[in-house]
C-alpha cells in the first residue's frame, strides 16, 4: 500500500514537472528534453529485448523507421501528399491513410509489432549471434525499401510537412508511460520468464517455459514502443528520410543501455540523459583545443571515437553498467517486498 | 542479355565474388574458433587499403606499400584480439559482440578523424588496371589476377589447416578450447595466428577492392564486411571452402541480377540479407556447414 | 564621489556600446559527417566574405555564430532552436543539403525569423514558406540547362543515370527528362545506382547496349568518378554531363584521365567572374587558400552579402538593423543583386533566378565553357 502511494505521488510529480517544463522552458532547452524523451522511449524498449530477455538484437533503427513512416503517412493530409510525392504518384492506400495524432502513434506501434512477429520466425530459429546479424540486415533492408518504394515513402526525398503535434507534453508523458510499463513487465511473471531465458535458456526450456513465445512477445513489445517512438520522432521533427535510420541510431541506443546496465530500466533512463546530454556537452572534443600552449587543431568526429572507446572500456572493466540489472528502488523494494510476503500481500 | 554481355558479367562477378570470399574466410575462421562475429573484420579490410594508400603517399613503391598494408592489418587484427577480445573469453557472448561493435566503430571514426571522410584516389599501378580486349570482351588485368590469387590463397589456407600442426591445433580449438589447453598447446598463440591469417586475407581483399574501385574512405568496410559475413553464413559458417563458395555465389548474384533486371539496381545491397534470411529459414547450417554449435573447417 | 564617477563612466561606455549595435547571423553547416566537404567549402567562402565586409551602414557590427550539425537533420533542427533561443540571432544562414534545410525551415518559419539557404536546390525547401529564401537556382532549372546544352550540341539520345539514394539526383533526373524530351530529345534508358556503390559494371553494360549520344549523370562526384572510369574501360565513348554535385577535385583525382571531357552545370566558375565584386572575392580567395575559388564558398558568400544588403536597406528605410520583418521583406524582394555567382533576383517563391555556367574537365582542371541564362 505504501509503495502504491509512493508510486502514485511520483507519477503525479513527474506529470507536473513535464507540464511545468512544457510551459516555462525555451525552445532550445525543450528540444533537448524532447530528444532525451524520445531516446528514452527507444532505449527503454530496446533494453527489454536486449537486456532483460538477453537476445542480442540490432534492429531498433528498422522498427523506428517503420513507426516514423507509418505515423507520418497517417498524419499528413491528402493535399500535402499529392503535392509532396514528386517521383511517382502516391499509392492509393497511402491516400486513404488518415488518423488523429494518438491513433496514428498507436497504428505505428502496432505495425512495427506485427512486423516483429513475422521477423521472429526466422530470427528465433537460431540462437545468439545470428540474431545480431539478421536484425542488423533487417534494419538495412527496411532502409533500402524506404528508398526504393517511392509510391509509399517518397523515396530518398523522404516525407516532410508532417504535422508537428508532438510537443513535450506528449513526449514526456509517453516516456513516463513506457517507463512504468517496462517496470511492470519486468516484475511480472512474463518478466521473470524473460530473465530466465536470458540467464539459462536450456534451464528455462527444461522448466517448461516456451522460450520461443517469450522471446517473440518481448520482441513485439519492444517493437511496439520503438514504433511509437518513431512516430513521435517524425512528428517532432516534421521531416523524415531514409538516411536518418542508419546503424548509428542503433549504436547510440546500444551505448545507452550498456551504460545504464543491461536489464535496468532506471539505469537506462539515467544513461539516456547522460549520453544525450553528453553528446551536446562533448562538442568541445571536436573543436580546436589548447593543451599547454599546443593547438590540437579541430578534429571533427572525435566525439564518436571517445564514445566507441568508452563502450569497449565499459565492456572490459564495468560490464554491469551503472545499475547492473537492478533498479534504483530495488533496495527499498526488497524491504517492502519482504514485509508484503509475510503479510501475503500482492504487489 | 546476349551471350557477350553474359560472359562479360560473369567475368565481373568472378572478381567481385573473389573479394567477398577473401574477406569471408577471415569471418569464418574467427567464428569457427571463438564463436564470435568479428564486426571489426570489415574495418580491418579498410585499414589494409588505407595503409597501402598512406605508405604509397609516403614514397614507397606499390609492392612495398602492399606489404606495409598487409602487415599493418595483421598488427591491428592481432592487437584487437589481445586488447579487446582476450579479456572477455569467459564472459557472456553478448559482451564480446558489443565489444566487437565498439572496435568497429572505433576504427571507422578514428580513420575519419585522422584522414577525413572525403573519398581518396587509390594509387592502383597501371599494370593492374590495363584492359585487354578480346573480341567484344573487355578484360581488366585485375579480372584475371584477383580470382587466381584468391584460389591460390584458398589452397594455401587449406594446406595450413590440414597439412600442418598449426592447422591441426586450429581445428582442435574449434572443437574444445579447454581440452586443447590441457594438452599443453598455447591456445592464445593459435588464436592470434587465426586473427593474423584472417586479417591478412581481409587486407588482401581490401587492396583488391581498392584496385578495382580506386576510391577509399573510412566507411568502405562496413557494407562489404556485412556482405562477406552473409556470404560466410551462406556457405556454412566455420567452413573455409564454404566461405569461398558463398562469396562467389553472392558476387555472381549481385552482378547478374542487376544486369538482367536493371530496375532491381536499388535493391543490390539487400540481396546478401535476403540470402541470409532464406538460409536461416530453410538450412541454418548453410551449404557446407555441418552444425551451428560445432563449427569446423 | 569616486563611485558615482565610475558609474557614470560605465554608463557612458554602455551607451556608446549600445550605439554601435551587434547584429548576429546564425550559420548552420555540416562541418563534419558524410557531407562535411560541402560544409567546409561553404565556410571557406563565408569567412572571406565576412573578412571583406562585417559592418553595416550605421556602424553596427555583424557577428557570425557558426554551428555544426554533422549533416544530421535532428541536429540541424536543434541548432536552429539554439541559435534562436540562446544566441538570439536575427537571420539564419544554411544548410547545404536540402533535406537538412527542410528540417530547419519550419523552425525559422515558426519564429518568424528570415532564413536563407545558399546551396539547397530542392524546390520544396521554400515551398509555402514566407521566411525562407535561397541564393541558388533550383533543380528543375539545372536539369533544364543540362538538357538544353546537350540538345544545342546535337546530342539527341540520352541515358540518364540516377542515384536512387539521393533526393537531389532523383529530382534532377526528373527535371532533365522533362526538359529533354519536351525539346525533342529521347531518353533511351534510365540506369539506377546507389551512392556508396563501387561496382557499376552491370550499369555500364546497360549503357553500352543503349549506345547513347550523351550520358546525363545526376548524382555526386564519388560515383561519377568510378562510373566514368569503368565506362571508359568497357569502351563506352559517349560524353558525360552532370550537375553541381560532381564539380569537386576528387572527380579528377579518382577519375584520372578518364574524367577528361566530363561536363557539368554549376553555380560559378571563377573564369566567368567579371564583376568587380566577384574579382575582389576571387583575389582574396586565392590569397588566403591558394587554390581556385569553388562554387559552394561563392554561394555562401552571396547569401551573406544578400543578408547585409537587406539589413542596409532596412537602415536606409529608418528601421533597426535587426528588424526581422523588414530584413525578410528585403531579402524576399531582392532584385538585381550583383553577387559573386551572378546577378540574383528572388522570385515570388523565394527562389533565386540567376544564370548557370557549364564547365568541363580539361587537362585535369575545371574549364569554363559557357553561361546559360534563365
Amino acid at each position: 500500500m505504501q509503495k502504491l502511494i509512493t508510486n502514485i505521488l511520483l507519477l503525479i510529480l513527474s506529470v507536473y514537472l513535464i507540464y511545468w517544463a512544457h510551459s516555462h522552458l525555451d525552445n532550445y532547452t525543450l528540444s533537448i528534453l524532447n530528444n532525451i524523451g524520445i531516446f528514452a522511449i527507444l532505449a527503454l524498449s530496446y533494453n527489454l529485448i536486449n537486456g532483460v530477455t538477453g537476445q542480442f538484437s540490432l534492429e531498433p533503427n528498422g522498427f523506428v523507421a517503420i513507426g516514423a513512416y507509418t505515423a507520418a503517412l497517417f498524419l499528413i493530409p491528402s493535399e500535402t501528399k499529392m503535392d509532396m510525392f514528386a517521383l511517382v504518384d502516391p499509392a492509393p492506400v497511402v491516400m486513404q491513410m488518415h488518423a488523429g495524432f494518438l491513433p496514428a502513434l498507436l497504428i505505428a506501434g502496432v505495425t512495427a509489432s506485427v512486423i516483429a512477429l513475422l521477423l521472429s520466425f526466422p530470427v528465433f530459429r537460431v540462437r545468439g549471434d545470428y540474431l545480431a546479424i539478421v536484425t542488423l540486415g533487417f534494419g538495412f533492408i527496411i532502409r533500402i525499401f524506404a528508398m526504393n518504394k517511392p509510391a509509399y515513402t517518397n523515396g530518398a526525398m523522404g516525407l516532410n510537412d508532417i504535422p508537428g503535434n508532438a510537443n513535450f507534453l506528449w513526449i514526456g508523458l509517453i516516456a513516463v508511460i513506457t517507463f512504468v510499463t517496462m517496470l511492470h513487465i519486468i516484475s511480472s511473471r512474463f518478466g521473470r520468464a524473460m530473465k530466465a531465458v536470458r540467464d539459462d535458456e536450456d534451464a528455462a526450456i527444461a522448466m517448461g517455459v516456451n522460450t520461443f513465445w517469450i522471446k517473440t512477445v518481448a520482441f513485439m513489445t519492444s517493437a511496439f514502443f520503438e514504433g511509437v517512438g518513431g512516430g513521435l520522432l517524425a512528428s517532432f521533427l516534421t521531416t523524415i528520410s531514409p538516411d536518418q535510420f542508419t546503424f548509428l541510431l542503433t549504436f547510440q541506443l546500444l551505448i545507452i543501455i550498456v551504460l545504464g546496465g543491461l536489464g535496468s530500466m532506471s539505469g537506462t533512463l539515467l544513461a539516456t540523459i547522460l549520453v544525450m546530454g553528453g553528446m551536446e556537452w562533448l562538442r568541445f572534443l571536436d573543436d580546436d583545443m589548447e593543451i599547454f600552449g599546443y593547438h590540437t587543431g579541430a578534429h571533427p568526429g572525435m566525439r564518436m571515437v571517445v564514445f566507441a572507446i568508452l563502450l569497449v572500456i565499459m565492456m572490459l572493466f564495468a560490464r554491469k553498467g551503472l545499475f547492473g540489472d537492478k533498479e534504483i528502488s530495488d533496495t527499498v523494494r526488497k524491504r517492502i517486498g519482504r514485509r508484503q510476503q509475510t503479510a501475503g500481500g500482492d504487489a | 542479355m546476349d551471350f557477350t554481355t553474359f560472359l562479360q558479367q560473369m567475368i565481373n562477378g568472378f572478381s567481385l565474388g573473389s573479394m567477398y570470399a577473401l574477406i569471408a574466410i577471415g569471418y569464418t575462421m574467427v567464428y569457427g574458433v571463438l564463436r564470435l562475429i568479428n564486426f571489426a573484420h570489415g574495418d580491418i579490410m579498410m585499414v589494409g587499403a588505407f595503409l597501402v594508400y598512406l605508405a604509397h603517399a609516403a614514397g614507397l613503391s606499390f609492392p612495398a606499400a602492399v606489404l606495409v598494408g598487409v602487415l599493418g592489418a595483421i598488427l591491428v587484427g592481432v592487437l584487437t584480439d589481445k586488447v579487446a577480445y582476450k579479456p572477455l573469453r569467459e564472459a557472456p557472448k553478448i559482451s564480446l559482440l558489443i565489444t566487437a561493435i565498439g572496435i568497429s566503430f572505433f576504427l571507422e571514426n578514428l580513420f575519419n578523424v585522422l584522414f577525413g571522410g572525403v573519398p581518396r584516389a587509390f594509387p592502383a599501378p597501371d599494370y593492374l588496371t590495363q584492359v585487354i580486349h578480346i573480341g567484344k570482351l573487355y578484360l581488366p588485368t585485375t579480372a584475371l589476377v584477383i580470382p587466381v590469387v584468391t584460389l591460390l590463397i584458398l589452397a594455401g589456407v587449406l594446406w595450413v589447416l590440414y597439412r600442418t600442426k598449426y592447422g591441426m591445433a586450429i581445428r582442435a580449438l574449434a572443437f574444445d578450447i579447454p581440452t586443447v589447453k590441457l594438452m599443453g598447446i598455447n591456445a592464445d598463440g593459435i588464436i592470434s595466428l587465426v586473427f593474423a591469417l584472417g586479417s591478412a586475407l581481409a587486407a588482401v581483399g581490401g587492396i583488391f577492392y581498392a584496385i578495382s574501385y580506386p576510391s577509399i574512405d573510412p566507411l568502405m568496410g562496413i557494407i562489404v564486411g556485412l556482405k562477406a559475413f552473409a556470404a560466410a553464413v551462406l556457405g556454412g559458417i566455420g567452413s573455409v571452402t564454404g566461405a569461398v563458395l558463398g562469396g562467389f555465389i553472392l558476387g555472381f548474384t549481385e552482378i547478374l541480377v542487376v544486369a538482367a533486371f536493371p530496375d532491381l539496381g536499388g535493391y543490390k545491397d539487400a540481396f546478401a540479407f535476403f540470402f541470409l534470411i532464406l538460409v536461416l529459414l530453410f538450412r541454418p547450417t548453410g551449404i557446407m556447414g555441418e552444425d551451428l554449435e560445432r563449427g569446423r573447417f | 564621489m569616486k563611485k558615482i564617477v565610475s558609474i557614470a563612466a560605465a554608463a557612458a561606455l554602455m551607451s556608446s556600446m549600445a550605439f554601435a549595435k551587434e547584429v548576429k547571423i546564425g550559420v548552420v553547416l555540416p562541418l563534419t559527417g558524410p557531407i562535411a566537404a560541402f560544409g567546409q567549402t561553404s565556410k571557406g567562402g563565408l569567412d572571406i566574405a565576412y573578412a571583406q565586409n562585417n559592418k553595416l551602414k550605421n556602424g553596427d557590427t555583424v557577428k557570425l555564430v557558426v554551428l555544426d550539425d554533422r549533416g544530421d537533420k535532428v541536429e540541424a533542427a536543434t541548432a536552429v532552436k539554439r541559435l534562436l533561443d540562446k544566441d538570439k540571432v536575427t537571420v539564419i544562414l544554411g544548410e547545404v543539403a536540402s533535406s537538412n534545410s527542410m528540417a530547419m525551415a519550419p523552425v525559422a518559419e515558426k519564429a518568424k525569423t528570415p532564413m536563407i539557404t545558399h546551396a539547397s536546390t530542392n524546390p520544396r525547401v521554400t515551398r509555402g514558406k514566407k521566411y525562407v529564401t535561397r541564393a541558388c537556382f533550383i533543380d528543375p532549372f539545372q536539369g533544364a540547362v543540362m538538357a538544353k546544352y546537350a540538345l544545342d550540341n546535337g546530342m539527341k539520345n540520352a541515358v540518364v543515370v540516377t542515384d536512387a539514394k539521393q533526393d537531389y539526383s532523383v529530382g534532377l533526373s526528373k527535371a532533365f527528362k522533362k526538359a529533354y524530351t519536351g525539346a525533342g530529345g529521347k531518353v533511351a534508358k534510365t540506369v539506377l545506382i546507389n551512392s556508396g556503390d563501387k561496382d557499376f559494371n552491370a550499369q555500364v553494360a546497360t549503357i553500352k547496349a543503349a549506345n547513347p549520344d550523351i550520358i546525363a549523370f545526376t548524382g555526386y562526384y564519388p560515383e561519377a568518378a568510378l562510373l566514368v572510369k569503368q565506362a571508359r574501360a568497357m569502351g563506352v565513348k559517349a560524353p558525360f554531363i552532370g550537375a553541381d554535385g560532381v564539380g569537386f577535385p576528387e572527380l579528377v583525382k579518382i577519375g584520372g584521365k578518364d574524367a577528361e571531357g566530363f561536363m557539368y552545370t554549376d553555380h560559378f566558375n571563377e573564369a566567368a567572374a567579371s564583376s568587380a565584386e566577384a574579382k575582389a572575392y576571387v583575389d582574396a580567395f586565392h590569397k588566403k587558400y591558394n587554390k581556385p575559388a569553388d562554387s559552394m564558398g561563392a554561394l555562401a558568400a552571396d547569401a551573406y552579402g544578400m543578408i547585409l544588403s537587406a539589413m542596409n536597406a532596412c537602415i536606409d528605410a529608418g528601421k533597426a538593423s535587426d528588424d526581422k520583418e523588414c530584413i525578410n521583406a528585403n531579402l524576399r524582394g531582392t532584385k538585381g543583386y550583383k553577387g559573386i555567382t551572378g546577378v540574383i533576383t528572388i522570385n515570388e517563391n523565394g527562389d533565386a533566378v540567376k544564370s548557370a555556367v557549364v564547365n568541363e574537365v580539361k587537362d585535369g582542371k575545371f574549364a569554363y565553357k559557357t553561361t546559360v541564362n534563365p
